[in-house]
């Protein structure tokens, strides 16, 4: 096959870094990223980006911690060069506390991240109502900077960028050989994964220049991450609510439960409110499918479902899906060419 | 009883304030006012970064370490207060690297979480193969001092935009000041020779670099304190520094010493290069082999007046503030033990 025409769907932090990372192994292949919506309208954007991995029920633990190192050794990388600040990769310190010492004092990514330990007597009393806390550093993403940094990087490769709504990945059988679905919570109507449902995350982005360090309950629901402009102070885990309009109550609920673990953020200013649809499912859906209508067939390969955890396992996943688009463009190629026989 | 302090930087402002909440309740006739040629933002303690961070090491003197030790937890416990984003003050994170192994510093147990830096810590800093991680805090002086001045201010205190040429000028004359308090720094010796305090110059960039999260403090053991490049975030700017001139008087920002400053910075953290300028400032710290904190008599002819010394503080005023602040209020409250000065409210009949 000269040069294959492969579809990525989707322009997220999986999408683009799917696309990206498919260019970069496959030089050959002629790479289209069709999406209904760009930074900084996707789910991503709402992220803060955090390098915290979210447990997926459904993998297995060392695949999960697979994909974190490999997210984390890539983003390391970029942290440490002069292209930092433009793709809006940096390092951050934080504390993760608990009101009740959790089951799991030593998660699986804490070796990892950098410097993981627990926190000492001092530092927790700076947190009254939690008894057991870790302190790290990890990486954070601010999005749009990255998805821009990341589109950057894919036009310099000679991939197409286009704006289109796929209702169907079966109308794109006649112009790619592969395609590639990152669609996020869109999968659920696009090939209708049943499986997949969103949990709606409501944040605060807010003007707090002075917080220098993340503060995360262990509980996963109140959290503050600042970023390069603005601080994300989160949240909410509502499942299978789709609605993407901010709530006032919310927003209050969520400012007190910030303002409890940091007092000092009753003097943030200029707040933004966002909500996102976490694209949920017990594992992430990363598998080769081949389509098949009257006989003509159209691999797909499926990475999609990363819900709380897309930018913590983004390059892992991305490599994965990669290495299968390789593995339909093989199959493909073999097949065409048997068929010359 | 009149107290008049010489000196509104970091160190005159906090003795200031400590004087009169310890002692306004039990001498009801105190007076205080407060002499500078400078005031905020144009003192040396407005263009240092504000990073709570003793030296190296305290040689032996545990005085010193104790009032760090003060000042680090009078800060912490500022830290919840509404207050503390209007004093300037916040929590930091961040490395201290060398290129060989170190003992512990002195304040380990005193800042948050000290620790050894581990190796893959140590891969995002080439040239350096050793280092410490710890929690410490951030004082702004641009806004720590218009907060004390708003407390003093509150309080009644006086200040004066005077340049102080004699300890006699504030304390000689018919209403003269019967405790003069003597924070006025660098240039201390203008009011009396002293030739242990000499100048450290310090020149720094101020840039905007939003994405550093963190101070990195690198060290060059052989060349001394401050000559190894430096970044601090703060609530705004990026302070970019690693400069330390022992004698310098100069105020004059230098070619030579922004391209020193400006190329080890961005040596160290390359995303530098992205950050724009915005400011420039040359500042004199006053270097001393230990801060001068003591009381001294002055006689002239029938005047007497005690004056309490506090300066000499050298790169680590914001670091040592409050601890000598409450040593130069424990001198002042046995000057009053002598003047039996000091007495419990009366009962009115």
């Amino acid at each position: 096959m000269a040069a294959p025409k492969v579809a990525v769907v989707g322009a997220g932090v999986v999408g683009l870094s799917t696309a990206l990372c498919i260019a970069e192994t496959c030089p050959s292949c002629s790479l289209t990223v069709l999406s209904d919506q760009f930074s900084p309208n996707t789910t991503s954007d709402v992220a803060a980006g955090m390098l915290i991995p979210h447990t997926y029920p459904g993998t297995p633990i060392h695949v999960q911690k697979q994909w974190f190192k490999e997210t984390f050794a890539y983003l390391f990388a970029i942290s440490n060069s002069a292209e930092a600040s433009e793709a809006g990769i940096h390092l951050i310190s934080g504390w993760q506390v608990f009101k009740n010492t959790p089951k799991e004092e030593l998660p699986f990514w804490s070796d990892v991240v950098l410097g993981f330990r627990l926190m000492s007597g001092a530092e927790l009393q700076k947190f009254p109502q939690h008894q057991f806390g870790q302190a790290f550093t990890t990486l954070k993403c601010d999005c749009p900077p990255y998805l821009l940094w990341l589109e950057k990087r894919l036009k310099a490769t000679g991939v197409q960028i286009c704006t289109r709504k796929v209702a169907d990945l079966w109308e794109l059988h006649s112009e790619y050989n592969v395609v590639v679905n990152c669609a996020g919570i869109g999968a659920q109507q696009l090939v209708g994964d049943k499986k997949l449902f969103p949990v709606r995350g409501q944040v605060l982005k807010v003007h707090a220049p002075w917080v220098k360090n993340f503060i995360r309950d262990g509980d996963g629901l109140t959290y503050i991450y600042p970023g390069i402009h603005r601080v994300t102070l989160g949240g909410t885990r509502e499942k299978e609510n789709w609605s993407l309009s901010p709530d006032p109550g919310t927003t209050k609920d969520i400012f007190d439960r910030c303002c409890s673990l940091e007092p000092s953020l009753q003097g943030a200013q200029d707040i933004k409110v966002k909500v996102g649809l976490r694209p949920s499912r017990q594992g992430v859906r990363l598998e080769r499918e081949v389509l098949n209508q009257g006989g003509v067939k159209l691999p797909v390969v499926h990475n999609y479902g990363h819900g709380a955890g897309g930018f913590s396992v983004h390059r892992g996943t991305a490599k994965e899906a990669a290495r299968l688009v390789g593995e339909c463009i093989a199959a493909l190629q073999d097949s065409s060419s048997r068929a010359k026989l | 009883m009149r107290v008049a302090i010489i000196g509104a930087g970091v160190i005159g402002l906090s003795t200031a304030l400590c004087i009169h909440e310890q002692y306004h309740g039990l001498v009801p006739s105190l007076e205080m006012e407060v002499y500078a040629d400078r005031y905020t933002p144009h003192t040396t303690s407005d263009g240092a970064a504000g990073l709570w961070q003793p030296y190296l090491s305290d040689h032996g003197n545990l005085q010193e370490t104790l009032w760090n030790k003060e000042t680090f937890d009078y800060l912490l416990g500022h830290l919840g207060s509404a207050a503390a984003k209007e004093m300037g003050l916040f929590l930091i994170s961040g490395y201290n690297l060398f290129t060989q192994p170190v003992p512990d510093p002195s304040w380990k147990n005193i800042a948050l979480g000290f620790r050894n830096l581990t190796p893959k810590e140590l891969e995002l800093f080439p040239g350096y193969s050793y280092g410490w991680f710890n929690t410490a805090l951030m004082l702004e002086c641009r806004s720590y001092l218009p907060w004390l001045t708003n407390r003093l201010t509150q309080r009644g205190v006086k200040f004066f935009h005077k340049k102080v040429e004699s300890f006699q000028e504030v304390s000689m004359f018919a209403r003269g000041a019967d405790v003069v308090i003597n924070c006025t720094g660098v240039r201390a010796g203008e009011l009396q020779p002293d030739p242990e305090l000499q100048p450290g110059r310090g020149q720094v960039i101020k840039v905007l670099a939003p994405w550093v999260k963190h101070f990195i403090i690198t060290h060059d053991i052989k060349s001394g304190i401050y000559k190894s490049p430096y970044v601090i975030p703060g609530s705004e700017f990026t302070v970019l520094g690693g400069i330390y001139q022992h004698g310098n008087w100069s105020e004059e920002n230098s070619a030579q010493d922004h391209k020193t400053i400006w190329e080890n910075c961005c040596r160290l953290l390359p995303a530098l290069q992205e950050a724009k300028i915005v400011q420039e400032w040359s500042g004199l710290r006053p270097a001393r082999p230990r801060v001068r904190l003591e009381r001294e008599t002055l006689r002239h002819g029938h005047f007497q007046a005690e004056v309490i010394h506090n300066y000499g503080h050298g790169g680590f005023g914001i670091t040592i503030h409050w601890g000598c602040a409450m040593a130069a209020a424990r001198l002042f409250g046995s000057i009053l033990q002598e003047k039996k000065l000091a007495s419990p409210p009366q009962p009115r009949l």
